[in-house]
């Protein structure tokens, strides 16, 4: 094969590749909104209606427990996760911390970040059985919580650090303490740190492997902050396994709603971004 | 014309501490008189934005720098005293070089230093106060019909003038302006320097610049800085017209020829690699040097 | 000019500052103190059972029976190594090839759009890979795939969990790897197209060679996802901890193991230990392979000063 036909060759097969991935894209989320749209379509009231009494059995009722629980359990802990996670990146910046000790905390933070979640989810069930206490809500925030946190503080970190200097320097200027030149340089830093909390909070809705063992499983509609509660993405596990076709159908609805929300963080998040970069010094970026 | 001195330094030098420690400023005893404009000149990396940062201790935010002597502003120390260091910088201001707008709306950008200081009693109050700043500038036909959207949105040259007006509704004593014009196109600039003109009655500047004709144009005292150390200095005619140290007329002679639109040509003195060659070589030979 | 300062409202602003300084470095701190705090943990959990069964047996031994208090975690380990490999290979040159192809080929809008579509599948949670795969790809395997290759398989195994994980990861290394490659500067590119060399041979003798290290640890970063994959090959595996003979067959993997063991053997000590043991050899390898990309981004860079 001469060089060009090599070249054509090679051509052919990256754009093949590209093709394959966008097909496969294309297919999960067509096969989840087909067959999760044909459900809903047929009964839309199961978003919002609890689950019935033979509800693992025989699907009866809807799974707004799952949905409560998602929002109940991704909400919270993405408040606390980003109270963490902005203060975490504000003291790597230089003006609270030296540069060897910002690496050393982003080297640990990065390998926070590829922790299997399964392994957050085994830590937190430890923390539980030791204070004998049961799988709950409330774990399952604390384990969101901490799930998110290296990823959110990352991106954070990356936001604030692409901050321009002068920025710090005028503040500085004008006679303003670390603090409120911090708070500034966030205000410089939003559009990235926005993204950082919707990177952050679509991982949240969409893990599963935490929640599973912190949680607990339920099927009944949360009823309180110490009580077993169920995720979507749980109630999803839960359900594609059963052989009961009511019950199979509620887990392609579900997963017309999840993918559905995640897809509408991410457009949400573009959008925002582009409506705070007016107020970033040097204007709009990409 | 008064002379009481507003700022000083005493035997002020400043080191960038670091994989080895290179002295930016050397001994430096100047005093900047009160409601005048000084500039500081020199070749690049002498130290002039060290010196003029190390006057409201605006370094500090940098790690690795060190600092001997002294500042005193009116009576007392700015770096042996309680106050800490908001304070100062509250009282001595500083621009940078690159305008910069804080991520606020226009009204907001010059009220900023006002909120954070607590320098108003009403709302009221703070209008006139951004009112009275912006007209300070002349921006306030430009831009009074539309405090309210984001500072970013304005041409470079405005954002300048805004920086001013920002740094000075916090009234400080001094304000240092670090070359201040030098990433503004010709009528930005321009217009800049007029407001300067306007206002260097009032309050003291003191200007790094690396434009000799800037000088000319603005300031009433000059001050030669040449590798950390200063040559020079002296009220801007007889500095510019009779320097008296051998480096100055060096200095001068060189960057006089060709700059600007209105300049007169000193005698052919296109002397930048003929007899300045002690200069630029030492100013090349000078890699250390650390400006920022 | 103004001399006088409102004091009490710079001594509020000295002790906001002061608080603030305490609290940011709580939270400077918080990062060391969670990766210790888990690692503490998961090591003191597991001590119950490394005290009392020998670590080389359990990791060598095949019968896995908690009742019968028999840890034989090498199933487990052989279906997790066995799906993490095949996957690689799988998604592995698609993930490059996509890369290349996005990062040399691709121009304005296609571009754009063909990296929201791999930001899109990056963000899609695993559980609804595995949904989907249930439906698509265990009838692939299951009726068409296996009677090919002889095998009565159902369609739950190795090779279907492999290439759904091959999928699930693939996004992630293609956006690794197309900043490598965006991150080498163009005149590495205009240099060796200068010499007359076709796209092809630039991309592959320059461009490879240079945004190697980075593409290597975006693989090693995909191969320390696929271990820890949990949803995927709990959903797909078919849950049988035994050794796998052929790729069809049902198999177990680590975290496929606590999710199908985990429940009531929770509450029986040594059970307990066994499982945060799995758990804690799953980080420790994961760790291992991003401190070794981690070292590789270093190097690379080192070496050319980005």
């Amino acid at each position: 094969m001469d060089r060009y036909a090599k070249q054509r060759a090679f051509g052919v097969l990256a754009r093949a590749a590209a093709g394959l991935v966008v097909f496969v894209m294309v297919v999960v989320i067509g096969v989840t909104i087909f067959r999760g749209g044909r459900v809903l379509l047929a009964d839309p009231s199961i978003v919002i209606s609890p689950p019935g009494s033979r509800y693992e059995l025989e699907g009866t009722g809807g799974f707004f427990h799952a949905v409560l629980g998602s929002a109940f359990i991704v909400g919270p802990a993405t408040v606390a996760s980003m109270v963490l996670a902005i203060s975490t990146a504000t003291y790597l910046q230089s003006d609270y911390s030296s540069e060897r000790f910002s690496d050393a905390v982003n080297m640990f933070l990065n390998v926070l970040w590829a922790t299997p979640p399964i392994v957050y989810g085994v830590f937190v069930l430890t923390i539980v059985i030791a204070v004998g206490a049961r799988t709950s809500l409330f774990f399952g925030i604390i384990a969101i919580a901490v799930f998110q946190y290296p990823i959110m503080t990352r991106y954070i970190d990356e936001a604030l650090r692409s901050a321009p200097d002068t920025v710090r320097e005028s503040t500085y200027g004008l006679g303003a303490t670390r603090f409120e030149t911090a708070t500034m340089t966030a205000r410089a830093a939003l559009p990235g740190i926005v993204a950082g909390i919707i990177m952050g909070f679509a991982r949240g809705i969409g893990d599963a492997a935490t929640v599973l063992f912190t949680a607990g499983r339920s099927t009944n509609m949360p009823s309180g902050l110490f009580e077993p509660a169920t995720t979507l993405p749980v109630l999803i596990f839960d359900n594609s396994m059963s052989f009961n076709e009511e019950v199979q159908a509620h887990a392609y609805a579900a997963s017309f709603v999840l993918i559905v929300v995640v897809l509408g963080l991410i457009v949400v998040s573009r959008l925002l971004a582009g409506r705070f970069a007016q107020y970033v010094p040097g204007g709009r970026h990409a | 014309m008064t002379r009481q001195p507003a700022i000083r330094t005493e035997n002020l030098s400043v080191t960038y501490t670091g994989n080895e420690d290179v002295e930016a400023v050397t001994g430096v005893d100047i005093t900047f008189p009160e409601n005048q404009l000084t500039a500081i000149i020199g070749p690049s990396g002498c130290g002039k934005s060290t010196l003029l940062k190390s006057l409201n201790r605006l370094h500090e935010i940098q790690p690795n720098v060190e600092i001997e002597g002294d500042v005193v502003l009116g009576e007392s120390s700015i770096y042996d005293t309680d106050d800490p260091a908001p304070e100062i910088r509250r009282r001595i201001g500083y621009v940078p070089q690159t305008p910069t707008p804080l991520p606020l709306s226009i009204y907001e950008n010059v009220a900023y230093g006002v909120r954070l200081h607590g320098e108003y009693e009403s709302s009221e109050e703070l209008d006139g106060i951004v009112e009275t700043y912006l007209k300070k500038v002349n921006l306030w036909d430009e831009v009074h019909d539309r405090l309210d959207t984001p500072a970013a949105s304005l041409s470079t040259g405005q954002i300048q003038r805004l920086c001013l007006a920002r740094s000075l509704a916090v009234e400080p004593e001094v304000l240092l302006c670090d070359e201040v014009t030098s990433a503004l196109d010709p009528i930005s600039a321009e217009r800049v320097e007029e407001t300067l003109m306007d206002l260097k009655d009032e309050y003291t500047f003191i200007m790094v610049t690396h434009s000799m004709n800037q000088a000319r144009r603005l300031a009433d005292d000059v001050v030669f800085l040449y590798l950390g150390e200063v040559v020079e200095r002296g009220d801007v005619e007889s500095f510019f017209q009779d320097p008296t140290h051998e480096r100055t007329k060096q200095f001068i002679g060189g960057h006089t020829a060709g700059r600007g639109t209105d300049d007169e040509a000193d005698g052919a003195e296109d002397a930048t690699d003929g007899a300045d060659s002690d200069v630029d070589g030492d100013t090349t030979r000078s890699p250390a040097m650390v400006e920022k | 000019m103004a001399e006088s300062t409102d004091t009490p409202r710079l001594g509020r602003r000295l002790r906001i500052e002061r608080v603030s300084e305490l609290w940011l470095r709580v939270a400077g701190y918080f990062a060391i103190a969670l990766f210790v705090l888990i690692v503490f943990t998961l090591v003191h959990r597991s001590l119950p059972l490394l005290s009392e069964y020998s670590v080389v047996q359990m990791l060598t031994s095949t019968d896995w029976d908690p009742s019968q208090n028999s840890f034989g975690f090498l199933p487990a380990i052989v279906g997790t190594v066995y799906v993490a490999v095949l996957s690689m290979l799988m998604g592995t040159p698609i993930a490059i090839l996509t890369a290349i192809y996005i990062a040399e080929y691709a121009e304005g809008r296609t571009k754009t759009l063909v990296s929201s579509f791999i930001d899109v599948l990056a963000a899609i949670p695993s559980v609804i890979f595995g949904l989907v795969a249930l439906v698509v790809v265990v009838p692939l395997v299951g009726d068409y795939l296996a009677p090919l290759f002889g095998s009565s398989a159902t369609g739950l195994g190795i090779l279907t969990v492999s290439l759904v994980m091959a999928i699930v990861v693939t996004p992630f290394m293609i956006s690794l790897s197309v900043e490598s490659l965006e991150a080498l500067p163009d005149e590495l590119r205009e240099t060796s197209l200068g010499v007359g060399a076709t796209k092809w041979e630039t991309i592959r003798s320059v461009l490879l060679r240079a945004a190697g290290p980075g593409i290597f640890s975006a693989v090693l970063l995909g191969f320390g996802r696929v271990f820890g994959a949990t949803i995927v090959p709990a959903m797909l595996i078919g849950g049988q901890t035994q050794m796998p003979d052929s790729l069809f067959a049902t198999g177990q993997t680590l975290p496929s193991l606590i999710v199908s063991d985990f429940g009531e053997l929770m509450s029986i000590p040594i059970t307990q230990s066994a499982l945060i043991f799995v758990g804690l050899m799953l980080v420790v390898v994961v760790w291992l392979f991003n401190f070794g990309a981690m070292l590789l981004q270093r190097r690379l860079r080192r070496r050319w000063q980005y």
